[in-house]
């Protein structure tokens, strides 16, 4: 069985970095070859990388609240570019100060066209079991 | 010149991060400063708008009474910033401009012309761990930039952020090798009155060591001409939760900055893990570090001269295979990124070669993981790093400070 690819990413207005490090380390150690785009990273960038390295899941990782406008801006821009399907998109990281605007956005994300979202306290446990599911990964027992 | 005052003075000078929108507010909180007892430092810090220089952005937001974090600088006329900031300077109290702008041409223009004439960055430590704009580019910005602030003369002074790489997880060897080739770049381009900055790490031992080596190379490599001084800074990772684990880190970066001879501590705040900090958090951090002063130095802190042997050597191997690369400091900065020669640590920006990565060792010491392409063959390892054990290593500081209490 061939590795799995994945793209790690960011929003356009995001610098924080400590995050997609340590996601390129956890696809790494679940035997995903991964594309990490680093920081503030502009959409175009997200799609033209999608194209040449065709993954199986693109990773969106938001710490600065803005993970609402600009992850719909993210689909927004998929969708209308019509030359291919891409892949499922999952996003995940903090979203609002507020738990129950989590959850709304969350809802509104999911329905724009995100496979799934992890805006909780125990996101990389949740994101764990959902690349067990869908790629039959084995479950990392340290993920917290 | 600050420098040069600096090194008449027996005292840590204490520094916040600050920097409010509303001029008056600016001018009452750098004279709240001013007026205290503490030897302190006056900092203004731009706003976010100013500093990625989205200045139609910035304008909409003020139109529209937004909250601005920072200093505009650019909003306000040259005239009011010289009435009501730059008069407040003295021979004694300075105020530095901080800003995280990686193309600061315009900007150093402007605060000259405002008659400030201190400020920070590099084109490496403000290029590489924001963002993705080119390295090439940044460094011909900087050459720029630092020209433009030499016109102030002997009053310039430029403080390389080199040594807070990414904030933590930096191996004292490589950061202190940048600090070195950031203050060659900064003389090259005309300035003579620079410092060095050091951030505290995971053992305090460990960073004496890596501060000692760092006065060492800058001995060894600066000109006569260059004046210089080392600025601490207090932990820039994920910090303590507590007030008590603040109090007990801000306290160790003292023990540095006091056994180490630094010149200048730049402080956190207690609010530092939750949000902006307040004034009233900024000053307590102020007030506690300067009385603590006296006490602290009754405190003995381990020294361990073979780890300072050990992270010189290192350094002076790394800044050796990029000065062998050329005479421009610039070219030779962008070549050794390209052939890995210089290599950041889990920084993700595109120009970083991205093949050293570091842990920390049962002592807290930084350790290398992997040392890429570096010069430093004796001791190259090729452990992966492992997503959980980093992700450990990133909250070290913050469960060794809030774990007792």
């Amino acid at each position: 069985m061939r590795n799995r690819k994945a793209i790690v990413c960011t929003t356009p207005s995001d610098s924080h970095t400590w995050n997609l490090v340590i996601l390129d380390l956890f696809l790494q150690e679940k035997d995903f070859n991964v594309v990490n785009l680093g920081s503030n990273t502009p959409y175009r960038e997200i799609i033209e990388t999608s194209k040449n390295f065709d993954p199986d899941l693109i990773v969106v990782s938001s710490l600065n609240g803005h993970a609402f406008q600009e992850g719909l801006e993210l689909i927004r821009q998929m969708h209308s570019d019509q030359r291919m399907q891409f892949p499922p998109l999952v996003i995940g990281g903090r979203a609002s100060t507020d738990p129950e605007n989590e959850i709304f956005i969350s809802k509104k994300l999911k329905a724009r066209g995100f496979d799934e979202t992890f805006f909780t306290v125990s996101s990389l446990h949740s994101f764990d079991a959902y690349l067990s599911q869908k790629f039959h990964t084995p479950l990392l027992s340290h993920a917290v | 010149m600050l420098s040069k005052f600096l090194s008449t003075q027996d005292s840590v000078y204490v520094q916040p991060r600050m920097g409010v929108c509303c001029i008056d507010e600016m001018r009452h909180r750098l004279l709240h400063l001013k007026e205290s007892r503490f030897p302190v430092i006056g900092t203004l810090t731009i706003d976010s708008y100013t500093r990625t220089r989205h200045l139609k952005e910035l304008e909409d937001a003020l139109k529209k009474g937004l909250p601005i974090n920072g200093f505009p600088i650019h909003s306000y006329p040259v005239s009011a910033i010289k009435e009501k900031i730059t008069a407040l300077q003295s021979r004694s109290f300075f105020i530095q401009l901080r800003h995280g702008t990686p193309q600061p041409e315009k900007l150093f223009e402007h605060m000259v012309e405002c008659g400030l004439t201190l400020t920070e960055g590099g084109p490496v430590s403000y290029c590489l761990p924001y963002g993705r704009i080119p390295l090439k580019t940044c460094i011909k910005s900087w050459e720029t930039a630092c020209k433009n602030l030499s016109q102030a003369g002997e009053q310039a002074h430029l403080e390389s952020f080199a040594g807070c790489m990414m904030g933590q997880m930096g191996h004292p060897a490589l950061l202190n090798a940048l600090s070195i080739l950031e203050g060659l770049f900064f003389h090259q381009a005309d300035l003579e009155d620079i410092s060095l900055s050091y951030a505290q790490g995971y053992n305090s031992t460990q960073d004496l060591a890596a501060v000692s080596a760092l006065k060492r190379l800058a001995n060894q490599y600066f000109p006569k001409n260059l004046k210089w001084h080392i600025v601490i800074y207090t932990f820039m990772g994920l910090y303590p939760k507590t007030h008590e684990g603040h109090q007990a880190i801000l306290l160790e970066s003292l023990h540095l900055a006091t056994f180490s001879k630094a010149k200048r501590l730049i402080v956190k705040t207690h609010e530092e893990a939750t949000k902006i900090p307040s004034f009233e958090s900024n000053f307590e951090a102020l007030s506690f570090a300067s009385e603590k002063q006296s006490s602290i130095g009754s405190i003995p802190l381990d020294e361990d001269e073979e780890e300072d042997e050990i992270i010189f050597t290192q350094s002076q191997k790394i800044i050796e295979s990029v000065l062998d690369l050329g005479e421009n400091i610039g070219n030779c900065l962008s070549m050794a990124f390209e052939k890995g020669l210089l290599d950041v640590s889990f920084c993700l920006h595109p120009d970083n070669a991205k093949k050293t990565s570091t842990y920390i060792d049962d002592k807290g010491y930084i350790r290398w993981s992997n040392t890429g392409n570096l010069n430093l063959d004796s001791i190259k390892k090729e452990k992966k790093v492992c997503s959980s054990r980093l992700m450990k290593d990133l909250s070290y500081n913050r469960n060794r400070f809030d774990k007792n209490l």
